[in-house]
């Protein structure tokens, strides 16, 4: 107690003892014994205790001094009581955790500002088709052009490209590097200076092709050691030789998902009032005007771009233009997630808050005595609630203290899970808003779940308390509340359970997918050719064409053999862009049937893809040719060219016809030849597993291409190795890699692994979601579990009496034990109940992710529901087990 | 344990046993026993104080600045609290006396009408 508290009482103390002696020398005085005098003092001056806690009730210090009393007096309390306390605070602290942790992230993502100076104006710019106008779509440089031109609101409005892939070579080396295409201006308007070098920023060079690149710290330190030299060398970029303007500060990472490599600055069209669209597939990022509010800034968007619609309604009908914080625009995608995860701790939450409340409604019962005993010296109500809460509010507050620190490692355990195209979240420090979050859902749920317990115990009848005995008979309105409180834990439980089941579900699916292929037994690896030996741009009588140069050809063709001959390899082949890998760059050609007018054009239907392979492929990757023939080595360069198509190109291109025989030409060269369709093959997953629409496809002979290309696309110097082998190892996988680097030493070689690998990693984000959901699951599973046990075990010991009545008139174990999981049995009946209808009304919210099963499956509903009663028998046994096994003589005896 | 009747009770108590306290105390300090005593005699015994509820009246009558605190001798030339009346609680009490004389005027209206027709 603080001294200043202690005197003050102390002279309260004296004073009273004053008083009372005075009117006990009065009362003698009146000719009263010493005795009654005393007595007749004391009856006057009423209850001592009670009107010194009233005085100190009014020092305005005392609060805070109470508060410490009480919490010092819970502290007492819980430790008297190690089991529950520790129960509680281990309950609390993974419900607590679990929140901290998904907070965490959000707050990484969502709360915390951008590193970036001036972030409040920064806003993205995206757009979407007017029929899903919650949906955000990417941008082209031209969007980005035309809105600059247009726009009164932006300071500045930049591209910049997500991440991408490209080879990059320089001397004696090749390798395949993350990139951002960005404007000259682009990362000046984030507020970010080169660390090494500068970033012309003349407009003028962006007409004439991409200035240079600028290197991110993090790559120049690793393949650069750090060299101040490396400014001004050239490397070769795809297709373009180029050079090393700058080297970025450390540590920007725009999409949180890792600094890219390299930027390659500017060179992008510019072209405004052309009309014409490339492709959608950057972000815009544009700094609002002084005192322009993003309201204002849509607002002028949304004209602009009614006049370009106006203006180019080929590229334009049906796209409206979206602006938001660029916060919002970078992740609220994965914040949608991260909600939906939140929503699902904050279910686990709720389950172990009502477990800490049983406890709590458990204890409360049991101290009645010792409540009845401290109302009976003249504690107040009030007091007593406040005490209770403080209990509870020291019981919640250790537990965030526990939450907090399983967060740490329930934040790395989420990273760990993650899959790569989620930001990463870990590296943001601690801060205020989660502990205030923390600390926030402590003092919350303490006073929610704390306060009825807090008020049944005050509530206390001091004599029959007193003259009770001891002999605790919750009353019967308190049994209901605990088995209210059961009831809602094991609908809850369940409601997460159905969650995880479907999404296990539709994981299992996904997996057992026919992807069109058999990827048993088969290895892959991608190679990417870089240097001007194998692909220039340089033509200066055509500049637009990218001329392929025969080493392509020599490379395909030597690296088959020299795979062939590697030991334990049965055969190999190549394609352009393997299924299911990420990042292809397919080529999309317009294509023209000949004796066919062109179709008109509809943005509903795929684009065509169009892959070269080696002979063979269809067989190596077991692919099955439906009609007519494959790929083989009949089809040289001087052959008649030919093509074979896919099931769903036949569908497309050809729904009442034979497709075979067929003569099409694409649009992609000056020297692309009429091709005659020879045969169809089946439709394979290119995309994903769970994908339902699959693309047109095309598949040439890698020996039948133009060497002479309109649009660059990376496709032709990427080819997609498979291997057919019965042994698979690492030795053979490590000679793959060193047979590719021997012969084409300047090339990146990459993505070597199993194809069955590749298939299982296309899963990953219904394995991330079934990871995650099924272990919140789980979690409320087992708290459900201990919650069930703990009222169970409760109900027993409360109705021992009546147990040992009941055996003591020839009621057999067997019996007692029927009659304590009847009463389980009935509870989690009605919890299921509830809980089928609740997850009738929560599923559907997941039923964009689901694959191959019902929102509503009524087999996992069914197994669950099982899994959930076969949970609370198996939580009651030992309690009933109990039951059956009390003496009667022992029971009846205690009375 | 406080049921609802008794602390309606003690409220009603508290504006008029703090009036009573500044009453007694404009004839002088006095201590705690003293000050129960003269309210008793007063009221002629009418209105019961028990007389540990003064306690944090005065407490609270101290708060508000409208008495002081000073050390004396009591009748048992012990050392004790003397409780004085400040210039802002002699204000408060013509203020409150006012505004009870108002209203046990309009009590008195209310209970005793044949009294005002006269």
């Amino acid at each position: 107690m603080k001294p200043i508290a202690k005197r003050l009482l102390k002279d309260l103390d004296g004073e009273i003892r004053e008083h009372i002696e005075l009117a006990v020398q009065e009362n003698i005085a009146r000719g009263m014994t010493p005795e009654e005098a005393r007595h007749a003092a004391m009856l006057k001056f009423g209850n001592v205790t009670r009107v010194k806690e009233d005085v100190r009730e009014v020092w305005t210090a005392v609060w805070l001094e109470q508060l410490v009393q009480d919490v010092r007096f819970a502290l007492r309390g819980l430790r008297r009581t190690p089991g529950f306390t520790i129960v509680a605070i281990l309950t609390l602290a993974i419900g607590i955790g679990a929140n901290t942790t998904i907070f965490s992230a959000i707050n990484a993502l969502m709360l915390r500002p951008l590193p970036y100076p001036d972030q409040d104006r920064l806003v993205s710019v995206s757009v979407y088709n007017s029929k899903y106008p919650r949906e955000r779509g990417s941008v082209s440089w031209t969007d980005v052009a035309h809105w600059a031109a247009a726009n009164q609101v932006f300071e500045e409005i930049e591209g910049i490209s997500r991440p991408d892939i490209v080879a990059m070579s320089s001397a004696g080396w090749g390798e395949r590097v993350g990139v951002q295409h960005c404007n000259l201006h682009t990362l000046s308007m984030l507020g970010l200076k080169p660390f090494l070098g500068t970033i012309p920023m003349d407009s003028r060079a962006e007409a004439v092709g991409p200035p240079g690149v600028a290197l991110s710290y993090e790559f120049w330190q690793h393949h650069y050691g750090g060299d101040p030299k490396v400014l001004g060398q050239p490397i070769f970029v795809d297709n373009y030789s180029i050079r090393v303007l700058a080297v970025m500060d450390p540590g920007f990472d725009l999409l949180g998902t890792g600094p890219p490599d390299i930027f390659i600055i500017g060179g992008n069209p510019r072209a405004v009032g052309s009309g014409v669209t490339d492709p959608r597939w950057i972000m815009a990022v544009a700094k609002l005007k002084r005192g322009v509010s993003i309201a204002q800034a849509q607002a002028g968007m949304d004209i602009v771009q009614q006049h370009l619609v106006q203006e180019f309604p080929e590229a334009y009908k049906g796209l409206g233009v979206k602006v938001e914080p660029l916060q919002r625009g970078l992740f609220g995608w994965a914040s949608d997630l991260l909600y939906l995860f939140l929503a699902v701790v904050g279910f686990v939450l709720l389950i172990a808050c009502v477990n800490v409340a049983n406890l709590l409604l458990v204890r409360a019962d049991s101290r009645r005595k010792e409540i009845g005993v401290r109302v009976a010296l003249g504690a107040g109500r009030t007091r007593l609630i406040r005490q209770l809460l403080t209990e509870s509010l020291v019981l919640f507050c250790a537990g965030g203290l526990g939450g907090l620190l399983l967060s740490i490692w329930g934040i790395k355990l989420f990273n760990l899970v993650s899959p790569s195209w989620m930001p990463h979240t870990a590296k943001t420090p601690m801060d205020w808003r989660i502990l205030l979050f923390t600390f926030g859902i402590c003092i919350v749920t303490s006073i929610v779940f704390g306060l009825a317990p807090a008020f049944r115990a005050s509530k206390n009848d001091v004599n029959e308390t007193l003259r009770g005995e001891g002999r605790t008979t919750g009353s019967v309105s308190h049994n209901r509340v605990r088995n209210y409180l059961v009831i809602a834990e094991i609908a809850i439980a369940l409601v997460l359970l159905v969650c995880a089941g479907l999404m296990i579900n539709t994981l299992t699916r996904i997996l057992r997918t026919d992807p069109g292929f058999d990827g048993d037994h088969l290895v892959t690896a991608q190679v990417r050719l870089a240097g001007d030996k194998y692909v220039s741009s340089n033509d200066p009588a055509n500049p637009d064409l990218t001329i392929i140069h025969p080493p392509v050809e020599l490379f395909c063709r030597q690296i088959l053999e020299r795979l062939e001959a590697l030991p334990g390899v049965e055969a190999a082949a190549f394609v352009d862009w393997l299924p299911l890998v990420d990042a292809s760059q397919h080529e999309r050609p317009g294509v023209r049937i000949a004796g066919q007018a062109p179709p008109p054009p509809s943005g509903d239907t795929p684009d065509l893809l169009v892959d070269s392979v080696s002979p063979g492929y269809f067989r190596v990757m077991g692919i099955l040719v439906l009609r007519g023939r494959g790929i083989d080595e009949r089809d040289t360069e001087s052959a008649p060219w030919v093509v074979v198509i896919n099931e769903s190109m036949a569908r497309q291109f050809w729904p009442n016809q034979d497709p075979l025989g067929q003569v099409v030409s694409f649009d992609n060269s000056p020297d692309e030849r009429p091709r005659q369709i020879v045969g169809i093959v089946r439709d394979v997953k290119q995309f994903g597993l769970a994908q339902r629409v699959t693309s047109p496809q095309a598949f040439v002979a890698y020996t039948q291409l133009p060497t002479r290309i309109s649009d660059y696309s990376e496709a032709r110097v990427h080819k997609s190795l498979v291997i057919r082998s019965h042994f698979i190892s690492n030795e053979l996988l490590e000679n793959v890699r060193k047979t590719i680097s021997e012969l084409a030493p300047d090339s990146a070689v990459f993505g070597i692994t199993t194809v069955q690998q590749t298939v299982s990693e296309s899963a990953g984000p219904w394995r991330f979601l079934s990871q995650l959901l099924g272990v919140f699951a789980a979690v409320a599973l087992l708290l459900a579990a201990i919650g069930i046990y703990g009222v169970m075990s409760y109900s027993v010991s409360q109705r021992s009496h009546e147990i040992g009545l009941r055996m003591a008139l020839g009621a057999q174990p067997g019996q007692v034990l029927g009659l304590v999981l009847r009463q389980a049995m009935m509870l989690s009946l009605v919890g299921v109940a509830i809980g089928v209808a609740a997850s009738f009304l929560a599923t559907p919210l997941l039923s964009d992710i689901l694959y191959g099963v019902k929102s509503h499956d009524a087999l996992t509903l069914a197994l669950v529901s099982l899994v959930l009663v076969a949970v609370t028998l198996l939580a009651s046994y030992m309690p009933a087990h109990r039951a059956a096994h009390i003496d009667p003589m022992k029971a009846l005896r205690h009375e | 344990m406080s049921t609802k009747k008794e602390k309606e009770r003690i409220e009603l108590l508290q504006g008029t046993l703090d009036l009573l306290i500044l009453r007694t105390l404009l004839l002088g300090p006095a201590h705690g026993h003293a000050i129960a005593k003269a309210i008793e005699f007063n009221s002629d015994d009418v209105l019961q104080v028990e007389q540990g509820s003064l306690y944090p009246a005065l407490h609270r009558l101290i708060k508000r600045r409208w008495i002081s605190v000073e050390e004396g001798t009591s009748e048992n030339n012990r050392r004790a609290k003397f409780y004085k009346l400040t210039a802002r609680g002699r204000k408060q009490l013509a203020h409150e006396t006012s505004k009870w004389e108002k209203f046990a005027r309009a009590i008195a209206r209310i209970l005793r009408p044949t009294e005002e027709r006269e």
